[in-house]
C-alpha cells in the first residue's frame, strides 16, 4: 500500500477542486491502486510499473499533426493532454456538445483517479449522420480524457476512437462512459498503435436501455502496457452487447483485456469474439466476465477467445469468468491457444507461396474475423494495413 | 524429367519407403496403385517436400537438380505438383485470392512480372471452364465445407491454374461421381502436352479408362514390387492384391 500511496502523492497537486474530484480523490487514497495481489490486475501488475516508468514530470509538447485525423467527413474532436481542444476539433452541425464539470463515476480505482484528475467531461448528445472521430494528442506524464456519449432513442452513432501518444514515458488515463436509450444503436472503434514507452489504462462503459445496441472494437497493436476495461451493462430488455477485439503483438508489447457484460433483463444477447496473436516476447492478457443476472431470463451469451503463439517467449492468460443467476438461459464459451497449422502452411507452400507469405496469410485470416462489425472502410483499410504491416 | 533412385523415407523412426526406383519421361502417365497404407500418398508428400518425412536414403533428380534439396515453394515453382489426398481447409482465404498470391510467386521465381487483375480474371475464366467448376465456389474460403468431390475439382483447378511440368495426383478420382470423374479426367487429358509428365495415384481401373497410362506401378509395403503397362491394372481390378503380396512374401 505504501509505495503505491507515494506514486498517487505525484498527482495530489493536479487534483481538481470540485467536490466530486475531492470525493473521488478521498476514496482512492483509502482503496489505493491496484497493488500486486489485486487479483483484477494479476497479470498486468500496473501500479508498480507505472511508478518505475513514468516521468509525471514531463514537458507536454506541441505534438497535433493533422494529418492524423482520418479524411473522412464527420465530428473529429481533438483532445490534447486529455484536455479538449476546440480550435483543433471540426464539428459537423448534426453534433451538439458540451463541456461539463466532471460528474461521479465508478469506483474501481483507475476510475477514480480519472475522475479526480480529469477537469471537465465532454458530452456529446447525438444522434449524427455523420462519424465522430476522437483523437488523443498525449504528451505529458498523465493525461486523463473523460467523455460521456448519450445516444438518444432511435438514434445511431459510430464513434472511432484513437490515441497518439507522442512523447516518450506517458500515462493515458481513459473514461468514456456510453449511454444508450431505448432502440439506440452505438459502435465504438478503438485503434491501439502506441510506442514501446507508452502506458494506457483505458476504461469503456456502456449503460445500455431496451432494445439498444452497442458494439465494441478494440485493435490493439503496439504498447508498453495498456489495460483495456469494457463494461457493458445491459440493463433493458432485448439488448444486444458485442465486443470484437484483436491483439496483434509483439517486442513487449502487453495488453490486458478485461471485459465484462453484465445481463440485467430478460431477451438480451451477447457476443464476443477476441483473437489473439503473440510473438517475440509480447504478453496478452484475455479476462471475459459474463453476469447473468436472476431476472434476466432467456439470455444468449457467447464468447470465444482463439489465441496464436508464434513465439516461446510469448505469454498468454486467458480466461472465461461465467456467473448465471437465471435458470434460462443459453451461454457458451470457448478459448483455444495454439500454433500455426503446419499442414496448412505445407499446403500452401505447395502452391509456389512461400513460407513467410503463407503464415502471414493464415494469421491475416485469423484476424480478419475481429473485423466483421467495423463499417467504415477508412478505418477497416487502416487496421488492415497496421494488420499486414506487422505480419509481413 | 525425374529420376527416382533408391527412395528411403521413414516418419517418427517408423520406415515407409523402403527403396523406390521410378524414372519418369516428359509425355508420359504413370499410375501408381496398391493396397492402402502401403506408401503412396507418402511418396507423394515427398517429391511435394513435406518436412515431417525425413529421406534416410536414395536420391530424386528433377531436370538434373537434386529435388531433395529444395523448399516445397521452390519444387512448386519449378513445376511441380500434388493433387491431394485429403485438400487441407483454410478458413478466411478465398480460393481466388489463394491462387492470385500463387501465380504471382510463381510468376515472381522467374522473374516474370505479376498478373494485373485483368489478366488474372482472365486466366480463372478459361481454366474454370476446363474443369466445370462454379465462380461461387472460388470466392469461398478455401475448401472449407466443400464436398469431397469439390475439394477435387478444386485440386484439379489449381493445377490447370499453375500449368505444372509433373503433376502428381493422389486419389484424385475417389469421392468423385461419374460426371465429376469424366470432366476431371478430361480437364487433366486437356493439360496433358509431350512436355509435361502425370503421376496418377488411384485404387481403380475406372479413372485410367480416361487417364490412360503408359506405365503402372504397384506400390506394396513401400517398394514398387511390379510395373508394367495399362493391362497390369485391369489384372489388378481383376485378381485384387493377394497375389502380389504372396509374390512379395516369397521374395
Ligand atoms: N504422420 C504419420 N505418422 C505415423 N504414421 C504415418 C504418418 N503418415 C503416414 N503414416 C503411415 O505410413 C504408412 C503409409 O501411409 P500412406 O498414406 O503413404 O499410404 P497410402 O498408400 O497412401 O494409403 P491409402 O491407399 O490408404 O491412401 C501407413 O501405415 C501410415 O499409417
Ligand atoms: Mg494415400
Amino acid at each position: 500500500m505504501i509505495e503505491e500511496y507515494n506514486m498517487l502523492r505525484s498527482f495530489e497537486h493536479l487534483i481538481n477542486d470540485n467536490p466530486s474530484s475531492k470525493e473521488a480523490w478521498k476514496m482512492l487514497t483509502e482503496i489505493g491502486l491496484p497493488h500486486k495481489k489485486s487479483e483484477a490486475y494479476k497479470f498486468t501488475p500496473i501500479a508498480p510499473i507505472l511508478e518505475k516508468n513514468i516521468n509525471w514530470s514531463l514537458e507536454p509538447k506541441n505534438t497535433f499533426d493533422e494529418k492524423q485525423l482520418y479524411s473522412v467527413k464527420g465530428s473529429h474532436f481533438v483532445f490534447v493532454n486529455g484536455i479538449l481542444n476546440e480550435n483543433l476539433s471540426r464539428t459537423q452541425p448534426d453534433v451538439s456538445f458540451i463541456i461539463e464539470e466532471v460528474r461521479e463515476g465508478r469506483h474501481d480505482p483507475f476510475s477514480l483517479l480519472n475522475t479526480s484528475l480529469a477537469s471537465n467531461e465532454l458530452v456529446i448528445t447525438s444522434g449524427t449522420a455523420s462519424p465522430i472521430f476522437i483523437y488523443h494528442f498525449n504528451s505529458t506524464g498523465i493525461s486523463s480524457p473523460r467523455i460521456r456519449i448519450k445516444i438518444k432513442s432511435g438514434e445511431s452513432i459510430q464513434l472511432v476512437e484513437k490515441l497518439l501518444e507522442t512523447n516518450k514515458n506517458t500515462f493515458t488515463n481513459s473514461f468514456i462512459h456510453f449511454e444508450v436509450a431505448e432502440n439506440a444503436f452505438a459502435c465504438h472503434t478503438k485503434v491501439q498503435n502506441y510506442g514501446n514507452s507508452n502506458y494506457s489504462h483505458e476504461t469503456v462503459v456502456a449503460d445500455v436501455e431496451n432494445n439498444g445496441h452497442f458494439y465494441n472494437n478494440t485493435f490493439s497493436f503496439e504498447s508498453a502496457l495498456t489495460r483495456n476495461n469494457l463494461i457493458i451493462n445491459l440493463n433493458g430488455q432485448n439488448c444486444e452487447g458485442h465486443m470484437y477485439g484483436l491483439f496483434l503483438l509483439d517486442k513487449k508489447s502487453h495488453i490486458d483485456n478485461n471485459t465484462t457484460v453484465d445481463h440485467l433483463q430478460p431477451n438480451s444477447f451477447s457476443n464476443e469474439l477476441y483473437k489473439g496473436i503473440l510473438d517475440e516476447k509480447s504478453t496478452g492478457v484475455f479476462n471475459g466476465k459474463i453476469y447473468v443476472r436472476q431476472d434476466a431470463q432467456k439470455t444468449n451469451a457467447f464468447q470465444s477467445n482463439n489465441n496464436i503463439l508464434l513465439s516461446k517467449d510469448a505469454t498468454l492468460h486467458t480466461k472465461p469468468q461465467l456467473e448465471i443467476w437465471a435458470d434460462d438461459v443459453k451461454c457458451s464459451h470457448g478459448c483455444t491457444s495454439g500454433q500455426l497449422d503446419e499442414y496448412a502452411i505445407f499446403y500452401l507452400r505447395t502452391r509456389g507461396i512461400d513460407r513467410n507469405t503463407a503464415e502471414a496469410m493464415l494469421l491475416h485470416a485469423f484476424a480478419k474475423e475481429t473485423l466483421e462489425q467495423v463499417r467504415l472502410e477508412t478505418v477497416k483499410d487502416e487496421v488492415l494495413g497496421l494488420i499486414d504491416q506487422k505480419l509481413l | 524429367m525425374i529420376s527416382i533412385k533408391n527412395l528411403q523415407a521413414s516418419i517418427k523412426d517408423k520406415k515407409i519407403l523402403k527403396g523406390i526406383d521410378l524414372e519418369v519421361k516428359a509425355g508420359e502417365v504413370h499410375a501408381i496403385m496398391g493396397p492402402n497404407g502401403s506408401g503412396k500418398s507418402t511418396l507423394a508428400s515427398v517429391l511435394a517436400g513435406r518436412e515431417d518425412y525425413e529421406v534416410t536414403g536414395g536420391s530424386v533428380e528433377y531436370f538434373g537438380e537434386d529435388l531433395l534439396d529444395l523448399d516445397p515453394e521452390e519444387r512448386s515453382q519449378k513445376g511441380i505438383f500434388l493433387a491431394f489426398q485429403y485438400p487441407v481447409e483454410i478458413p478466411g482465404v478465398s480460393t481466388t485470392n489463394f491462387m492470385k498470391t500463387a501465380i504471382n510467386k510463381v510468376r515472381e521465381s522467374r522473374g516474370e512480372k505479376a498478373l494485373d487483375a485483368v489478366n488474372f480474371l482472365k486466366l480463372m475464366k478459361e481454366k474454370m471452364k476446363l474443369v466445370d467448376i462454379d465462380q461461387s465456389l472460388l470466392s469461398r474460403s478455401l475448401n472449407e465445407g466443400f464436398s469431397g468431390g469439390e475439394k477435387k475439382r478444386n485440386e484439379i483447378f489449381q493445377m490447370a491454374m499453375l500449368e505444372p511440368k509433373l503433376a502428381i495426383l493422389d486419389e484424385t478420382d475417389s469421392g468423385l461421381d461419374i460426371d465429376a470423374l469424366k470432366i476431371v479426367a478430361d480437364g487433366v487429358n486437356k493439360l496433358k502436352s509431350k512436355d509435361n509428365a502425370t503421376v496418377v495415384v488411384t485404387h481403380y481401373q475406372r479413372l485410367l479408362n480416361y487417364i490412360v497410362p503408359d506405365f503402372v506401378h504397384i506400390l506394396y509395403k513401400g517398394k514398387i514390387v511390379r510395373s508394367g503397362d495399362k493391362n497390369l491394372a485391369s489384372e489388378l481390378e481383376e485378381k485384387g492384391y493377394d497375389w502380389i503380396k504372396e509374390e512379395a512374401a516369397l521374395v
